[in-house]
């Protein structure tokens, strides 16, 4: 494909050519109709899913929705009943030999040998990859978790922020292009979730990797996921930019008014279930509706202290998994 | 390719229990040379009892030879169960830890997995061996010194020299080798077959003990099934201090184990190349 570009700063013309393959390079991962069924039980219904490189991509459900299922078929734990799966643009789950080297993960919680040390462990693991992995690449991983002091002691004695941690760690000593985290902060206290979260931003910013994060926490995925799936009972119910999937979204309305009393009659007369919050009334509605509701209330000569709104995954979750 | 091993080895022996079977031999040998350098006359004397009014017997009886022999009989009978404690927990105890979805999300195939564990298992079973050999050989050679060996076994009694001897009992050790290799196989098969780490050893125990069980019922209802219990064929190390030695009977058991080992590994790469990760 030829692109013009027009540079404002120099005003030079630039005509170019941009390959395919540039074009695919961007998309990381191709996820089209995967199913699983354990038994009777379906666990995925034809789940499609793309991931592009260099962002943070989330994976969000609730408990049993077939997250897990999704992320240990990726990386070969299990395998899927039908469906395909598209990695680097060109690579599929029957490749992942080929796959695996640029791929780094923690899957539910991250296990070692608990009667070896940290730094034992992650030389284990770099043991496997048919690249040797050095001493520096080691030692650079356990700095960048912050394990830096502690990497001799045996995992048993580690937290588990600690462990979380030398699982990125692991997940990280290959350089890979691609990193798949489920529930990276499960069992963490907040202290180690603000931490992790940091880590996981810096992987993006820093190094460049695309991350796959499952979670069933709805902030840590609004905070931190540029795009992501919503996946329920084994279906992707929604897909796009966190940002795209929340403008078009219903929002949370937040009103303080002289008479809570009367604005909450003159809500309800507009078909919204107002409840209230401290000294606020609060309902969903839809962004178009709020003007009238504003209307409404100075025709009834009600005085507006404060009127907001907030467009809440957690609204645009709680009514896609509703159901 | 020598890393993955490298790391098999580490995780293997690195385990408190890889040291149990290793413990156990050595607490076992010594044992049995201390008690025979007290109270060995007493108990050849009994052994030999009824061979004292047909023949003299001149000559150092006890000597590092027969305890020895005297160790591996006895020795030979507790190692599968030492083995399968190591290797039985091979895969599952991975499993149960939680440790295996994340060796198998690394870019090995599940094929070369299975093949260093048993690798892995093939090694501990030598380190096993070599371990019983300088202790129980080396260890009584220099305690009671050579002298031939007497046997007693179902054609009489068998006179083996001093001379001789070495390399019936390194040949001894290459047959336990087989033998053992067949029963780490089997523990190695379960352990594919199960996700946490007890059942695979008690399993390969109890199939131990019922074969050994029916192998030592001498009725006919039995026979056709003899062929096949792999544990009947264990104990013709004993053939190898016989004379002459039965050859084509031990070459015969030999092929039949190693058809048993080749036939568990199959059936461990068959199963766990299927097998959905969950734990």
């Amino acid at each position: 494909m030829w692109f013009i570009l027009f540079n404002l700063s120099t005003f030079q013309l630039n005509i170019c050519y941009v390959g395919n393959d540039s074009i695919m390079k961007n998309q990381i991962l191709k996820v089209e109709a995967l199913e699983k069924y354990y038994g009777d039980f379906h666990a995925l219904k034809g789940v499609d899913m793309e991931v592009n490189a260099g962002e943070i991509f989330g994976l969000l459900g609730p408990n049993g929705a077939g997250k897990t299922t999704m992320l240990r078929m990726l990386v070969g734990l299990i395998r899927p009943n039908s469906g395909k799966v598209t990695f680097f643009g060109k690579h599929s789950l029957q490749e992942l030999g080929k796959v695996l080297p640029r791929i780094g993960c923690i899957i539910e919680e991250p296990k070692f040998y608990p009667y070896l040390s940290g730094l034992t462990n992650l030389k284990i693991a770099g043991k496997y990859f048919p690249n040797k992995i050095s001493d520096e690449r080691i030692n650079d991983m356990i700095e960048l978790v912050g394990l830096k002091g502690r990497e001799r002691d045996k995992v048993s004695t580690y937290s588990q922020g600690m462990r979380q941690r030398l699982g990125i760690a692991q997940a990280m000593l290959n350089d890979p292009d691609l990193i798949f985290l489920d529930e990276p902060t499960n069992g963490l206290d907040p202290k180690g979730i603000i931490e992790l979260r940091q880590l996981i931003m810096r992987l993006k910013k820093e190094f460049g990797k695309t991350v796959i994060i499952s979670s069933h926490i709805l902030s840590e995925i609004e905070e931190m996921a540029d795009s992501m799936a919503i996946i329920n009972k084994g279906v992707c119910v929604s897909q796009g930019s966190v940002a795209e999937l929340l403008s078009e979204n219903i929002v949370t309305v937040s009103v303080e008014t002289d008479d809570q009393a009367a604005a909450e009659v003159i809500l309800t007369s507009l078909d919204f279930k107002p409840k209230k919050d401290q000294n606020a009334l609060v309902f969903q509605a839809e962004l178009e509706a709020i003007p009238n509701v504003v209307q409404k209330l100075i025709n009834a000569d009600r005085k507006i202290y404060r009127l907001d709104h907030k467009r809440k995954l957690e609204d645009y979750f709680l009514k896609l998994t509703a159901a | 390719m020598i890393r993955i091993l490298q790391a098999e080895i580490i995780k293997a022996f690195a385990r408190p229990r890889s040291y149990i079977g290793m413990g156990s031999i050595i607490a076992l040998v010594a044992l049995i040379d201390v008690s025979f350098y007290f109270t060995g006359e007493e108990y050849i004397g009994l052994l030999f009892q009824s061979f004292d009014q047909v023949f003299s017997l001149e000559g150092t009886i006890i000597n590092g030879n027969l305890i020895t022999f005297i160790i591996l009989q006895t020795l030979i009978i507790q190692l599968p169960l030492l083995v399968a404690l190591v290797t039985g927990d091979l895969i599952s105890g991975e499993s149960a830890m939680g440790t295996l979805r994340y060796a198998l999300t690394k870019p090995i195939s599940r094929f070369k997995f299975i093949t260093y564990k048993w690798i892995t298992a093939m090694l501990y079973v030598l380190a096993i061996l070599i371990l019983l050999g300088i202790f129980a050989y080396l260890l009584s050679l220099a305690i009671f010194g050579p002298g031939d060996l007497l046997v007693l076994n179902a054609d009489g009694l068998v006179v083996i020299r001093d001379s001789e001897l070495f390399w019936r009992f390194m040949a001894s050790f290459i047959f336990a080798f087989i033998s053992l290799t067949t029963v780490a196989s089997l523990s190695l098969m379960f352990s594919a077959f199960s996700d946490n780490s007890v059942g695979p050893i008690v399993l390969t125990m109890v199939v131990i003990i019922v074969f050994t069980v029916i192998s030592s019922f001498e009725m006919s209802f039995f026979d056709p099934l003899m062929p096949f219990l792999f544990t009947n064929h264990m104990h013709l190390w004993r053939r190898l201090f016989s004379d002459p030695i039965a050859t084509n009977e031990i070459i015969q058991s030999a092929g039949v184990l190693i058809l048993h080992t080749a036939a568990f590994f199959g059936i461990t790469q068959y199963h766990f190349h299927r097998k959905d990760i969950f734990q």
